[in-house]
């Protein structure tokens, strides 16, 4: 049935009748364009998370009193470490440190550099450092954020820290965080662990948590469990609460804005249905020449459905070619800001182009299924009308 | 709750099948005017608009059909995605076992998925031919077919709802591995794959032979020993691991979605089956439910096959 | 050979065809007169199987077409019917090959046997020269040719004309009559709606029925 000259009268109906289709097609294609840019956001985003967050160590302690979390005792590390199934327990030194002038913050880290393990995360992001040369003075790495604000109230090589005690602690830049790291590293500043105690304020014997890694991913569950009974004042964060939180956040704002895009679906649907409900005479006529030579009308209602199929499908491709240009070639101005602005720095990230199919898939389903349905009553309204209204 | 139903492919599901049910409730309240009203053979206006309503009918539940089967696929593969946000669950097994709702639900999308191709084969037969014999019989099918939706839908929503972020779940290796035998009639799994086999060529046979009543007993039997062949047998060596039974975690993709290729196999025997028995004109169906009876079959044994050759052993 | 048999549509309350009864055999070229809205175009419309009719009977070569589904009555239209109306039903935005051709698309003939057809039946209604032309650039008898070629291209046993020389000019009126002389000469039944005397005045039309309100008189 579907012959050659069917298919021809299809694409020739849609092109010389092109005026009709223009604006369903370029509403339905910025509104594809508009979902799928939120959508590849979030998702270039969790991929971002998720790489930095696989050199981040499964469990991290924490002494928590009365709601509070305080700074953990430096006994635990050891305690830890005679657990069976701990690879290591680190000590980890860091905090917020408030720069007045932007009123914002910036994140110290400190290092202990002969731990292996945390020397291998480190080296996980900078390939070949040079730890000697690091260690020979007070120096920082610092993540893009705090580079730019460093650069802004021109801090050239160095800043002045001020320790609780009131005294001034120079800190010279050694480095900056690679771009891919940017969505955690960009308002971080790391440095030795002694020296980011003497920032802190923290005592010899006093960390601000510690790091846990297990060697047999299977064991998780029962390290945990051992670490829960070893102390009653403590918080445990896994990696896999981390990664879970982050996937609950970027899912939150995706859901709140799928919920109003849905919302602009309906009332683009409506309006959709709307315009079609009205018969056109030369809709009308079109039908009339078309069940007068013979059309039944299930074909009537066929070759309509196949003809918005089109429209839509070629909405989905436009609008999902423009989203994808809108975010990896401009990087999503707007959108990025809804996504990122968590943050405390301003956060320059590049998203990586990824084709995730799922999401495609997603977008396809969400956007071709209510506009067919919303075409069915218009479409089977105007193949039933009997020709011979029209035929004088 | 919430972060479950705000993952987008769950929301876009929702909303969808919301959509869908809505949809398909206007077309309820036509089909049962049609029904009351519908006299064949007469020739007055009233019966004239009817028929021309049962073409909006008939277009409306096709389409909207198509999607549910489409929107199956999709559920099954959001069911994955979610393993991931649940703890515990390793694929969808834990996940579908996390509450009451789960096991429940995927039976009634099962159930559905095949009366809705029943619908359409009715359907098309239907519409070619001059008396419209199964008009009236369309349209009930409907009937029973939206309330299983309407019921589903109930069920996807607390299901989704009751699933719990914060405690784990149980995963295949325990749901699937019980100490006692979860074997029918207590047998041995050599004693299951015989039976398996042999089920399989009385199908065969009784369908070759057009032989509705053994067609109808053997295949019930073969589906039902089937799963557990697959679950506690075939899957091991799907998955190369003596311990790993589970029939959910072949539609990922370490195991190149071969899942889906196996369960699609099986239902097209299952709706070639049903149609043969049910509808005259789908007497050509005997090669059909041969064909993916045969197939489904095939995948399984040349896992184990490929397995033994290669490894020599049995796990 | 076509026979209605008390047949009567109404719209509503208004009753427009009243207890028609007729016979029309097959190759003859009948004239259905009457002024407007005498129910000339829906009679049409009932024997093109367009419409169904209220009550009454309506067979074609033995055929009740009443009774049939939509399926059949399309199936019987597109093989058995071709129309000719005066609005020119035509696609505006489309060359004369490719309205010609609409008849076929759902048929499965080969891409061969159609070009054929569409051929011959564009040679028929003397429009092949302006195969090509889209169909806004035509003159009232061109696009009444087109129409022409579009009724004949599936071969049918029965041409319906709707007002067909309404629109055109004494000329083409003309060119118009020959042609339907010629298709009923080739064996084909025709039936034309009009009050215009060109063509009911004609010595080769076989009948002429006059509707007046809904009745034969």
């Amino acid at each position: 049935m579907l012959n050659k000259e069917y298919i021809n009268f299809l694409a020739l109906l849609l092109f010389k009748y092109r005026a009709k289709h223009f604006w369903i097609l370029f509403i339905s294609s910025l509104l594809v364009a508009i979902l799928s840019s939120f959508l590849f956001v979030s998702s270039s985003i969790k991929k971002d998370v998720d790489l930095t967050l696989s050199s981040q160590s499964d469990f991290i302690v924490q002494k928590y009193r009365a709601g509070k979390v305080e700074d953990t005792p430096l006994e635990w590390v050891d305690e830890f470490n005679e657990i069976n199934g701990v690879e290591s327990a680190t000590p980890r030194v860091y905090g917020m440190h408030f720069y007045e002038p932007s009123e914002s913050y910036f994140m110290i880290v400190g290092i202990d550099f002969f731990d292996k393990s945390t020397l291998k995360s480190l080296q996980k992001v900078f390939d070949n450092l040079d730890v000697a040369d690091f260690l020979s003075k007070d120096n920082m790495i610092i993540g893009s954020g705090v580079q730019e604000l460093f650069d802004y109230y021109e801090y050239k090589g160095n800043y002045n820290f001020r320790p609780p005690d009131r005294s001034i602690k120079k800190v010279f830049i050694y480095d900056e965080f690679p771009k891919q790291t940017q969505i955690i590293t960009n308002d971080m500043v790391v440095m030795d662990i002694h020296l980011a105690r003497e920032i802190l304020g923290l005592s010899e014997n006093q960390v601000t948590d510690i790091a846990i890694e297990v060697a047999n991913p299977l064991e998780l569950q029962t390290v945990k469990t051992k670490l829960v009974v070893s102390h009653f004042n403590m918080r445990i964060i896994s990696k896999e609460d981390i990664s879970k939180l982050y996937e609950n956040l970027f899912n939150y704002k995706g859901g709140v804005f799928l919920a109003l895009y849905i919302l602009s679906l309906i009332t683009f649907l409506l309006i959709l249905y709307q315009r079609y409900t009205t018969v056109i005479y030369s809709d009308a006529k079109e039908i009339a020449i078309l069940r007068m030579t013979g059309f039944k009308i299930s074909d009537v209602i066929y070759l309509k459905l196949a003809e918005n199929f089109i429209i839509a499908v070629s909405s989905y491709m436009l609008g999902v070619i423009m989203a994808y240009i809108y975010v990896y070639i401009f990087n999503a101005p707007l959108i990025k800001e809804i996504f990122l602005g968590f943050n405390n720095l301003k956060n320059s990230v590049v998203f990586a182009p990824t084709i995730d199919v799922s999401m495609l898939v997603l977008i396809f389903l969400i956007f071709v299924i209510p506009f067919m349905l919303v075409v069915l009553v218009p479409v089977w309204r105007i193949a039933i009308s009997e020709s011979y209204e029209v035929m004088r | 709750m919430s972060s479950i139903l705000l993952s987008p492919e769950i929301s876009v599901e929702l909303f969808l099948e919301f959509l869908l049910l809505f949809v398909l409730s206007f077309t309820l309240l036509q089909a049962i005017y049609i029904l009351k009203y519908y006299k064949k053979g007469t020739t007055t206006e009233l019966q004239y608009s009817l028929e021309k309503k049962s073409y909006l009918v008939g277009v409306v539940i096709g389409i909207s059909l198509i999607i549910k089967i489409v929107l199956v696929a999709f559920f099954a593969y959001s069911l994955d995605e979610l393993s991931v946000i649940v703890p515990g669950a390793m694929c969808a097994a834990g996940v579908v076992s996390s509450n009451l709702y789960g096991e429940p639900l995927l039976l009634l999308k099962l159930l559905i998925l095949l009366l809705a191709s029943l619908w359409l084969l009715l359907n098309r037969a239907d519409v070619h031919v001059a008396d419209a014999p199964y008009f009236k019989k369309k349209l009930y099918l409907f009937i029973v077919l939206y309330i299983l939706i309407l019921l589903e839908f109930f069920t996807s929503v607390n299901f989704l709802t009751l699933i719990e972020t914060q405690n784990p779940v149980l995963c295949c290796s325990v749901i699937y591995t019980d100490s006692s035998n979860p074997i029918p009639f207590n047998m041995s799994n050599f004693q299951l794959i015989i039976l398996f086999y042999m089920l399989y060529f009385v199908v065969f046979l009784s369908a070759i032979y057009k032989n509705k009543k053994l067609l109808f007993i053997s295949s019930i039997l073969f589906v039902y020993i089937s799963y557990y062949a697959l679950v506690y047998f075939f899957s091991t060596y799907i998955y190369e691991l003596p311990t790993h039974k589970c029939p959910f975690g072949m539609l990922q993709k370490e195991y190149y979605y071969v899942g889906y290729f196996i369960y699609s196999a099986l239902f097209l025997a299952i709706f070639y089956t049903s149609g043969f028995m049910l509808f005259k004109f789908m007497n050509y169906a005997y090669k059909r439910l041969i064909l993916f009876f045969t197939l489904f079959v095939l995948i399984l044994s040349s896992y184990f096959l490929i397995y033994i050759i290669s490894n020599g052993v049995l796990l | 050979m076509i026979k209605l048999q008390n047949v009567c549509k109404n719209f509503g309350k208004t009753t427009v065809l009243d207890d028609i009864s007729l016979e029309i055999v097959q190759g003859t070229c009948s004239v259905l007169s009457g002024v407007s809205g005498s129910g000339k175009s829906t009679l049409l419309s009932i024997l093109g199987a367009i419409m169904k009719p209220s009550s009454g009977l309506v067979e074609v070569d033995g055929l009740n077409i009443v009774s049939l589904n939509d399926f059949y009555l399309s199936k019987y239209r597109g093989d058995s019917i071709g129309f000719v109306t005066q609005a020119f039903h035509l696609f505006d935005e489309l060359d004369v090959r490719d309205n010609v051709v609409v008849p076929l698309l759902l048929s499965d003939f080969s891409q061969k046997e159609i070009q054929q057809k569409v051929d011959t039946a564009m040679g028929i209604a003397s429009i092949e020269h302006k195969a090509q032309s889209k169909v806004t650039t035509l003159s009232g008898g061109e696009k009444q040719r087109c129409m022409i070629a579009r009724a004949l291209v599936n071969n049918p046993k029965i041409i319906l004309c709707d007002e067909p020389t309404a629109n055109l000019d004494k000329e083409n009126s003309l060119k118009f009559i020959q042609i339907i002389k010629e298709l009923k000469e080739s064996g084909k039944t025709i039936m034309i709606a009009t009050h215009d005397p060109l063509i009911s005045e004609l010595e080769w039309i076989d009948n002429i029925i006059n509707i007046t309100e809904g009745k034969i008189e």
